[in-house]
């Protein structure tokens, strides 16, 4: 009926949550807004410093120069430089996994997933620890120097990011290819086929996810870069050179530093990661929003 | 080549298994021998040394016991706004504040712990500044900036837990005419028991672990035991973080290796018990995997 | 006449759960052999042994013995262990439609050009051609000849289960096996697809498993009726109308009750 309204219910009191549960609710996402405007407020300063700006590429602390920009870099060259390897590497994990037809190893495809989830939460200092005695060690004598360089952690970031990016992947592809498993094994096609040449070419926001969500967490992890690379402040033209992340970055200036424009660039530069990862998350939300209403897969 | 390549996908995974092996057994070799009383308590009698009545400088009793600590200030923290914030989602929130929830969730889950540990750094200065000039890093605030990292995966597997009960459940218990919070807190909570314990466990698990936040917020090699909430203290996870920069004797190293295993295990441990009760929480329920709380 | 399919004394568990119980079932090489009873009577896991499709889904054992006429005599699918053609090929000579229609999630053209790329490895003026010849075989060419290429989600549900039919007949299959084809369709949509498998019932034999007696009794050149796992009933002449078939359903349940 056109001009007909729906008739509001009146307000139901019986059906309103407890209070606490409204003030924990109002309590966790204060929180979070607290978190963004404080880091936002404290980074001011610093971005509109005439004297410290931290936009250029010298970090000198003694010199007054205050620049965050090689680091930046650094987060950015060393997040992409782990993708390139884990992501491919990621794919064929899941292909494996998903496309192994040999009963002999159906065990083994049983216990891989549960590995891959132990692998996800492997503390990165752990990681880092057994790196450093282990990969750096190794880097020294096939490259010279410290050792401590960008290829070190770039191969150590890779395999932090790589079960997430499995799993990412898994649960996109793994209910597909079983719904379009009869038919397709009925036409005499193989898994790996119908995984590789139906499914694969169709899914692209699920690869997508995959690589932002290991990008984001390659540029957040502090302690990988921070006991691998070397911790150089300046932007690395070479796989073995040593450099410094934003993240690492913010773990030494806190360490060593105390007040003074130094501080400062430390807010900026937790600003500039905050803005990635929250790049990163609404990237993340906006492709699994895409998924949910475009697929037909 | 298309006999080859079934081998080649093979390769990925095997590749994988055998980086995690060999990392695994250089930890093992190099720390295993050092698992023993010794390595938590040193020369110090455990007895004593877990009274407090004597100090352990050449042991990981201290960082033991401030982790252990840590993680239960953090959970005692995180508890009520993540179970609260996780029963508003399941139950209670219209789409658009779902949608507000989620986004805030999403983006605490995506925030580097570096930039949480950043903002307890950042709170205290402010604190200094303006009316508490006393105010230092510490025990709480490291609870407090952990309770934060963990508040989404707490949220995320309470909603998830909620959204897998039978929704005839709801209905029946609505149906009797009891009120709705009776119902989520008395019958739907219960159920879903050991869903949420799962994500409390995962919780715990991801706390025991950070190492970025207490670096920034309190966390120091030598405070001994955890002596209040306002001190400084040790942490496992520091620890070994400061031993691979700082280790000054064969003994410190071994003693450093020891304590990545035991991390190392302490986590496996958390994440297999996690897993189980997940599993059987979800199988009991033959719940498909609830949609819309994100993770 | 040799049959083309002969099921002797087969036995089938899924998961540990014995689901079909010494079955003894054939199907001529011309007609449409049609397989009724109710739901749960293990219709559909008779069918999908035929071409080992049950054993992609769950744990399997079986005892007895199954053979199919694929194009050179009877040979054997079951016992699996020595099967002289691989899993994969099997599947490929045996054509199957399923109940709801699954279309690859690619473009019309593609449903049928791919499984005979990568299964035949034909060149493509072949497929091409094949192409045409099965979409006109199942009366789709004229609907789909100018959107060959958009994608097989945008057909109507008859039309897809055409599309499927097509695909299944593009691999030339020495035998069709039909899961409720037109459970999922509209009246008219299902007229159609029976109307082309009456034709196609000429030159294949088929395996139709219908729930529909009407159906199954305006198709049917062999009619088999199973219960709990077993074959009760065979009619090679003289078959029964559809409120006979539906009597004889409902029979069997009061008989249970």
């Amino acid at each position: 009926m056109p001009g007909s309204k729906l008739l509001t219910l009146p307000h139901d009191k019986d059906s309103e949550a407890d209070l606490w549960i409204k003030a924990a609710t109002v309590l966790a996402v204060l929180a979070v807004i607290a978190l963004c405007a404080m880091i936002v407020v404290a980074a001011l300063p610093a971005l509109f410093s005439q004297t410290h700006t931290p936009f250029e590429w010298v970090w000198q602390p003694y010199h007054g120069h205050f620049g965050i920009l090689p680091m930046c870099a650094s987060s950015l060259l060393l997040a992409l430089s782990a993708l390139i390897i884990a992501f491919p590497w990621a794919l064929g994990i899941v292909i494996w996994h998903l496309t192994e037809e040999e009963p002999a190893l159906s065990w083994a495809r049983k216990a891989f997933g549960l590995f891959i989830r132990l692998l996800t939460t492997v503390p990165t200092v752990v990681l880092s620890f057994a790196a450093v005695f282990l990969l750096t060690p190794l880097l020294r004598t096939a490259f010279g120097g410290t050792g401590m360089c960008l290829l070190g952690a770039t191969l150590m970031v890779s395999l932090l990011i790589l079960p997430t990016m499995v799993l990412v992947m898994e649960s996109g592809l793994a209910q597909p290819l079983e719904r379009l498993c009869p038919q397709g094994l009925a036409l005499g096609l193989s898994r790996y086929q119908l995984l590789c040449h139906c499914l694969l070419p169709q899914s692209r926001t699920t690869l997508l996810q995959a690589a932002v969500l290991g990008f984001g967490r390659a540029c957040g992890d502090t302690l990988l870069p921070l006991m691998l690379a070397g911790n150089a402040p300046r932007l690395p033209l070479h796989l073995t050179d040593s450099t410094r992340t934003l993240s690492a970055h913010m773990a030494l200036v806190t360490a060593n530093e105390v007040g003074g424009a130094a501080y400062n660039s430390l807010f900026a530069a937790g600003l500039f990661l905050l803005g990635t990862t929250l790049c990163v998350t609404l990237a993340l939300r906006r492709l699994a929003r895409a998924k949910s209403s475009g697929s037909t897969v | 080549m298309k006999r080859l390549l079934p081998w080649l996908i093979r390769l990925a995974p095997l590749l994988l298994v055998a980086v995690c092996a060999i990392l695994l057994v250089f930890l093992l070799q190099q720390g295993l021998g050092s698992l023993s009383p010794t390595l938590l308590f040193g020369n110090v009698p455990p007895l004593q040394a877990i009274l407090g009545k004597a100090p352990v400088w050449e042991g990981l009793w201290p960082a033991c016991a401030g982790t252990f600590c840590l993680v239960l200030l953090t959970q005692a923290l995180a508890l009520l706004p993540g179970l609260g914030c996780g029963i508003y989602l399941a139950e209670y929130a219209s789409p658009k504040k779902a949608a507000t929830i989620s986004l805030a969730m999403d983006i605490l889950a995506g925030t580097p712990s570096i930039v949480m540990g950043l903002f307890g750094f950042t709170l205290i200065v402010c604190l200094r500044q303006s009316f508490l000039p006393n105010a230092n890093t510490s025990l709480l605030l490291s609870a407090a900036c952990l309770s934060l990292l963990v508040l989404p995966v707490i949220v995320s597997s309470c909603c998830e837990a909620l959204r897998a009960l039978p929704r005839d459940l709801r209905i029946t218990a609505l149906a009797l005419g009891l009120k709705k919070r009776t119902v989520v807190t008395r019958i739907l909570l219960p159920q879903a028991s050991q869903g949420l314990a799962a994500g409390l466990i995962l919780a715990l698990a991801r706390s025991a672990e950070d190492t970025a936040v207490i670096m920034l917020t309190g966390a120091v090699a030598n405070a001994g035991l955890p002596a209040g909430l306002w001190d400084k203290f040790e942490a496992l996870p520091f620890a070994i973080y400061y031993t691979a920069g700082e280790y000054q004797n064969a003994q410190d190293l071994t003693r450093g290796f020891g304590a990545a295993l035991l991390l190392l295990l302490l986590s496996i441990l958390l994440v297999l018990i996690a897993h189980v009760l997940e599993r059987r929480y979800l199988r009991q329920r033959q719940g498909t995997h609830a949609a819309g709380c994100s993770r | 006449m040799q049959p083309a399919v002969l099921v002797e004394n087969f036995s089938l568990s899924l998961n540990r759960v014995r689901i079909l119980h010494a079955v003894n079932f054939s199907a001529a090489q011309q007609g449409i052999s049609v397989l009724v009873g109710r739901s749960g009577s293990g219709k559909t896991t008779l069918l999908r042994s035929l071409n080992r499709l049950n054993e992609t889904i769950a744990q399997t054992e079986t005892q007895g013995r199954i053979r199919l006429d694929l194009g050179v005599g009877l040979e054997d699918i079951y016992p699996g262990e020595q099967t002289p053609r691989p899993v994969s090929e099997i599947r490929r000579l045996v054509g199957m439609v399923f109940q709801s229609p699954n279309v690859l999630p690619l473009s019309i053209a593609e449903n049928i050009a791919l499984p005979l790329r990568l299964v035949r490895k034909l060149p493509s003026r072949e497929i091409n051609e094949r192409l045409q010849t099965c979409l006109k075989q199942v009366g789709l060419w004229e609907e789909t000849e100018h959107r060959l290429e958009s994608s097989a989600e945008t057909l109507s549900g008859g039309q897809k289960q055409r599309l499927c039919l097509a695909r299944a007949l593009a691999l030339e299959p020495a035998l069709l096996l039909l899961d409720e084809p037109t459970a999922s369709l509209d009246v008219h949509a299902a007229a159609s697809i029976e109307e082309h498998l009456k034709e196609l019932a000429t030159h294949y034999p088929i395996v139709l498993v219908s729930h529909n007696p009407r159906q199954a009794c305006r198709l049917a050149t062999q009619l088999t009726v199973m219960e709990d796992g077993k074959i009760v009933e065979t009619f090679r002449e003289h078959l029964p109308n559809a409120s006979e078939i539906t009597e004889m359903l409902s029979e069997r349940m009061t008989e249970l009750v």
